[in-house]
């Protein structure tokens, strides 16, 4: 405690180059806390994503080519245990800059995809209000719409029986986003969209998805099922889940050049740092070596001095640290205005052990740059720094 | 001219004296240098998706369903794609038969060579006319396809990055396997990241009916116009028509938006601390240069040369930065692939992007001069050379 005024006095003896080396700390901790986040929430729709969850789509990429009948067929494969289906409707609100496009589930569904937060009650008043929908907060916010809002969904071509245009959809209520969903949610009913088809488009599925009794059992199970459709009228592609998610299509950006991204910038980021807090001491301690000389001369021992200039190095740097994580925390709330939701790409997510890391490397840097600057006052020539040579 | 032999007289003798600083002008050197390389390395990326659909141009047309975004989600039956072909706008080869490319389109699961995971590559139909529409396309291994034999080329991106494409090898499709006899490449562009194949033998084998989309070649500057007009006034078929470069430009948005935010995000993020720093190296070095810059004052020469000497010390030393960073992010990165959704596109370090790189260092350079030179500039000449 005794040294804090010497500390103090050494970071105000030039105060500005104190202030503008712990500003670039912040600039420089601030991209670290964003890049880092950016990465850990990539990472994180990854490791919540479900592995005894398996989406089934069609191979070659159609879209509502899969029909009811293959639900029976999924269910008989060894180990599924539960499946439910959806259609998907595409379409645009108001504008078509505006793209909606709606989820419509069976009941089935709700029970596979059992992160979805809607209560068994909303589930039944979708099914009793044919046109009702429930929406995610992101599409709530981007579309201006709330519980009670009328939300028409419209098409340039009609997909319907009676020709119409417009999707007459309604919105019952709004529920919390996923973070594996960072795009957005609107959940319709299955039976509505279906029924309100033509006859012949009627019976048709954009997608099943199967649980499984073990996460164990989802890779055998999902090729077993793709070999049952192979030499079918509708050859499936089954992915589960997790492996969905790791092969980078919530964003169509792969996970691992996100990763190079991010980890990339954040280390060309530290780097830049050790250069510049490298550079304050050294230089601070080059224009005191008088007066460390003194100090030692009166008895002050070199663990003592170099405790000094690593406390010195320490405090711009872990201050800056703070500083950028704080500002970094003020992104998120304002993510979706930098990058739209559309695009898929989660909010950076500072979590503790991204903070961890920061403050680690705040105090590595530090005491990097410590090293050099403290390893030659310790090899001081007292004489001659005394006499100013 | 007085003015400029003096800033020519001052700044020599301060880069002279550079070398006593070399430890602190590497902070300036450094700096720069890692958001350079940062910066540039990200908008390569931008850069090679914008060049993978240069060679599209803007005398081509798209024409897509009505209610279609995209091509993969779009549907044209064979009286459209026959209406379409016909009319005025659309130009036509020496025989009289119009440049119009009949297309159908799709997804083929594969995995990636990288990490072995989960991805989609693009199998195309072309038209007869398709082909001849791509001259820059060239086969460097194996051969050419047979129309109607059930054959595919693969262009070399899709080869380096996904597995099971290599010549010799078959795909699976509905209806039965067909064989890769030939590898192409046509400068990088989006086609060489798919599988090519004929519409008309393709459409069948993947059990369907119609084509996806229609690429016309224009026969002026007016006829997209023209061509929209006829389209949206027939009363048979709903579609709708998009020059081709826009419709790129807007199905690679998301990627292209993405990465030029995160690149001006973390760019300008560095930058900042680079400017921080930047200010503090030069503060420091006008503090040094004190007695050189009153004892200069005191003979005569001004203080805007003075001024000028900080600048250019700033310039010089952010610009070689700037050049290392460029360098940097050109070694590891030029020429390298990425996969972004279906499409694979080749990373170009362009000299454009080199120049958004060294803008970006002269603005930290200028930003970061600023109050250091007016500081020199203003030095109390008799104060400074009384400390001597």
């Amino acid at each position: 405690m005794k040294y804090l005024p010497l500390v103090w006095a050494g970071l105000v003896r030039k105060p500005l180059r104190t202030i503008l080396t712990l500003l670039s700390a912040a600039a420089a901790f601030m991209l670290f806390g964003l890049t880092l986040g950016l990465n850990a929430s990539v990472r994180h729709t990854i490791d919540i994503a479900r592995m005894d969850c398996i989406y089934i789509g069609a191979r070659f990429g159609d879209s509502a080519a899969l029909t009811v009948s293959q639900r029976e067929r999924i269910l008989k494969v060894p180990h599924v245990i539960n499946v439910g289906q959806w259609g998907w409707l595409s379409g645009y609100y108001r504008d078509p800059k505006n793209s909606a496009n709606a989820l419509m589930i069976d009941r089935n569904e709700p029970q596979i995809w059992s992160e979805l937060p809607m209560s068994p009650a909303q589930f039944q008043q979708m099914r009793t209000v044919r046109n009702g929908v429930f929406v995610s907060q992101v599409i709530a916010n981007t579309l201006g719409l709330k519980a009670g809002s009328d939300f028409p969904i419209r098409m340039d071509m009609s997909n319907r029986a009676d020709g119409a245009t417009v999707w007459p959809l309604r919105v019952l209520g709004v529920f919390h986003d996923l973070p594996t969903d960072p795009e957005g949610l609107i959940i319709g009913d299955y039976y509505y969209f279906d029924q309100s088809l033509p006859l012949a488009d009627r019976g048709k599925v954009t997608g099943f998805e199967a649980r499984v009794d073990d996460p164990a059992n989802a890779m055998a199970a999902a090729r077993a099922i793709d070999r049952l459709f192979e030499n079918s009228a509708v050859p499936t592609r089954s992915v589960p889940e997790k492996i969905f998610y790791e092969s980078g299509n919530l964003s169509g950006i792969d996970v691992a050049d996100i990763g190079l991204v991010t980890n990339g910038a954040a280390a060309a980021g530290l780097f830049m740092m050790l250069f510049l807090i490298g550079n304050t001491i050294t230089q601070s301690v080059r224009e005191r070596t008088q007066e460390f000389a003194v100090m030692k001369a009166v008895g002050f021992a070199d663990l003592t001095v170099t405790a000094l200039v690593l406390v010195e190095a320490v405090v711009p740097s872990l201050a800056g640290a703070l500083i950028g994580l704080l500002l970094a925390l003020a992104i998120p709330p304002v993510w979706p205005l930098i990058i739209p939701p559309s695009w898929a790409m989660p909010t950076p997510h500072l979590s503790m052990p991204v903070m961890g890391l920061a403050i680690l490397f705040a105090l590595l840097i530090a005491c990097t740059c410590a090293l050099i600057p403290s390893l030659r006052l310790r090899r001081l020539n007292l004489v001659s720094a005394l006499a100013g040579r | 001219m007085e003015a400029l032999r003096q800033i020519l007289v001052v700044s020599s003798l301060n880069f002279r004296g550079l070398r006593h600083r070399i430890w602190s002008s590497l902070v300036i050197v450094g700096g720069v240098a890692c958001v350079v390389a940062v910066l540039v390395s990200i908008l390569s990326l931008t850069a090679g998706i914008a060049r993978s659909y240069a060679a599209a141009g803007s005398e081509r047309a798209i024409v897509l369903a009505a209610g279609a975004m995209w091509d993969d989600n779009s549907s044209l039956t064979h009286q459209a794609v026959n209406f379409a072909r016909a009319t005025p706008g659309v130009k036509r080869a020496e025989g009289g038969s119009p440049l119009a490319d009949a297309q159908a389109v799709s997804s083929l699961p594969v995995s990636k060579k990288s990490g072995a995971l989960e991805a989609t590559v693009m199998l195309r139909g072309l038209s007869p006319a398709g082909f001849a529409m791509h001259p820059n396309l060239r086969i460097v291994a194996g051969r050419m396809l047979r129309p109607g034999a059930g054959e595919v080329i693969v262009g070399v991106g899709a080869e380096r990055q996904f597995t099971g494409l290599a010549l010799g090898s078959t795909i699976a499709l509905q209806h039965g396997r067909w064989p890769i006899v030939g590898m192409f490449r046509s400068d990088g562009d989006l086609l060489e990241g798919e599988i090519l194949a004929d519409a008309d033998t393709l459409i069948p084998a993947i059990g369907r009916k119609d084509y996806n989309s229609m690429i016309l070649d224009l026969t002026g500057p007016g006829a997209l116009a023209s061509l929209q007009r006829d389209i949206a006034h027939s009363p048979q078929f709903k579609l709708k028509v998009e020059r081709q470069s826009d419709y790129y430009a807007r199905t690679t948005r998301r990627f292209s938006g993405f990465f030029t935010a995160v690149a001006f995000g973390l760019g300008g993020l560095m930058a900042i601390g680079a400017v921080f720093g930047t200010v503090n190296t030069l503060y420091s070095a006008v503090s040094t240069r004190s007695r050189e810059i009153a004892t200069l004052r005191a003979l005569g020469f001004g203080a805007v040369a003075v001024a000028a000497s900080v600048i250019l010390e700033a310039l010089l030393l952010s610009l070689i930065g700037a050049v290392l960073g460029a360098a940097t992010a050109w070694v590891f990165f030029n020429g390298d692939q990425k996969v972004l959704g279906t499409d694979v596109f080749n990373l170009s370090v362009t000299p454009a992007v080199m120049g958004i790189g060294i803008l970006w260092a002269v603005g930290i350079a200028l930003i970061g001069a600023a109050l250091p030179s007016v500081r020199a500039a203003r030095a109390e000449i008799v104060v400074a050379l009384r400390a001597v």
